[in-house]
């Protein structure tokens, strides 16, 4: 198995645990929680560029529609998480990235999420609570800002020990 | 290829808003994968292999002491709730939630292989929590009282006023969000009636008689022949276990005319 392979299932196995994380937590508490799959999807984007950031996003979404009890509506979530796959790959640097840069990537996929999900709940007529969502979205802003410089730093030193 | 698979999401997504066939195949796919893993993780432990005779012990083992103690008191309490007083349920627990900014879909650690299917109520030792929405082997997925996609008929206060119960406007976090109520007729309703469920024979319409909260308040607008308000909820959202799932009963037999004015 190449190391592109390995990498690839490594990460779909890191986002079907964070999509199932995300709703044991969902049950546990009714504080809000940030978004524990964006950083996968906004590393996969910086690392990979925007077309296969937008695959892995798409994919990432279907996970996390699919995953009981699912999205309200099949296919929103993939939509957004596509879009955040898309800005973070959009955001890619060739050489040498400061760590900063690539906080700020994943801050943006945040805000990009927030106001995807935002969109799609008021179309499908969720209440609106304006506090709970602005949480929702700063502490996944926050919650990337940490994980997508790791992730994409421990899959640059798996790629280097690999090749 | 990434173009068509955009493509292909949008229609399922449009398919999904308008209940047609596909999405529902890929919820059921989603759940048979992934149920067994949350039914795991959450503490259900196992499935059982005799479902009739094992529902209890599996809702109460593999957790401490306390735990089970605590859930056995709200088997106990679901057991003498008005909800299941003559009916058959089967009792589950919630073992996911939609994370966000409201839980409005939960799963439950029963499926169709315990005699769950689509469109049963869901009940709890308080009142109403849902309609079951997707079937599983092992377990469903819930739609809760409060969701934008559950509108519950409903009758107010003695004299039975009829209305409908839906999503609040705004949501507001905590277990006694409040829910938006319609009447049909303005006048006839007050603060602190009790909303229960109207029931009917189409499939998935939730039982007569279920409690879903008290009158909060009721807005009349000049000019509008029906009335508005809200409802606080008697089920606590936020903190739901143990729940039970009504089993349907349907009628079989025809039922007689009668003729007036007999006594």
């Amino acid at each position: 198995m190449t190391t592109q392979s390995l990498t690839g299932v490594a990460r779909a196995a890191l986002v079907v645990l964070a999509a199932v994380t995300a709703v044991l937590l969902g049950h546990r508490t009714s504080a809000s929680l940030p978004d524990l799959v964006l950083p996968l999807v906004a590393a996969a984007g910086l690392v990979a560029g925007p077309v296969r950031g937008a695959t892995w996003g798409l994919a990432a979404g279907w996970v996390v529609d699919i995953v009981p009890p699912g999205s309200p509506v099949l296919g929103t979530s993939a939509l957004v998480y596509a879009a955040c796959g898309l800005l973070a790959g959009a955001g890619r640097r060739e050489g040498s990235t400061p760590w900063g840069w690539v906080a700020v990537v994943g801050v943006g996929a945040a805000v990009t999420a927030g106001v995807g999900r935002l969109v799609v709940g008021m179309v499908g007529g969720e209440p609106f609570d304006p506090l709970a969502r602005a949480q929702g979205v700063a502490l996944s802003a926050l919650w990337c800002a940490l994980m997508v410089p790791l992730l994409v730093a421990g899959e640059q030193w798996w790629r280097r020990r690999t090749a | 290829m990434l173009a068509v698979a955009a493509l292909v999401t949008v229609v399922l997504a449009g398919l999904d808003v308008a209940g047609g066939p596909g999405p529902g195949a890929l919820r059921a796919a989603g759940a048979t994968v992934f149920g067994p893993l949350e039914r795991v993780a959450g503490g259900a432990g196992a499935p059982a292999s005799d479902p009739a005779s094992r529902r209890l012990d599996d809702a109460l083992a593999g957790d401490r002491k306390a735990a089970v103690d605590a859930r056995a008191t709200r088997v106990a309490q679901l057991l003498a709730a008005p909800e299941t007083k003559g009916r058959s349920f089967v009792p589950a627990r919630v073992v996911a939630a939609r994370a966000g900014t409201t839980a409005d879909r939960v799963t439950i650690d029963v499926g169709s292989r315990d005699g769950v299917g689509e469109g049963f109520a869901v009940v709890a030792a308080d009142g109403v929590v849902g309609r079951v929405t997707a079937v599983a082997p092992w377990t469903s997925d819930v739609v809760l009282v409060g969701s934008p996609e559950l509108v519950a008929a409903v009758r107010v206060g003695r004299d039975g006023t009829l209305g409908s119960v839906s999503a609040g406007p705004t949501a507001v976090p905590g277990a006694s969000a409040p829910l938006a109520l319609k009447l049909v007729e303005r006048g006839r309703a007050a603060p602190g009636d009790a909303v229960t469920t109207l029931g009917g024979t189409a499939v998935g319409a939730l039982p007569e008689g279920l409690r879903v909260g008290t009158v909060g308040r009721i807005e009349t607008s000049p000019g509008s022949l029906t009335a508005t308000g809200t409802v606080t909820p008697t089920v606590d959202r936020t903190t739901l276990d143990v729940v039970g799932v009504l089993l349907p009963t349907r009628r079989t037999a025809p039922r007689p005319a009668v003729t007036g004015g007999a006594g």
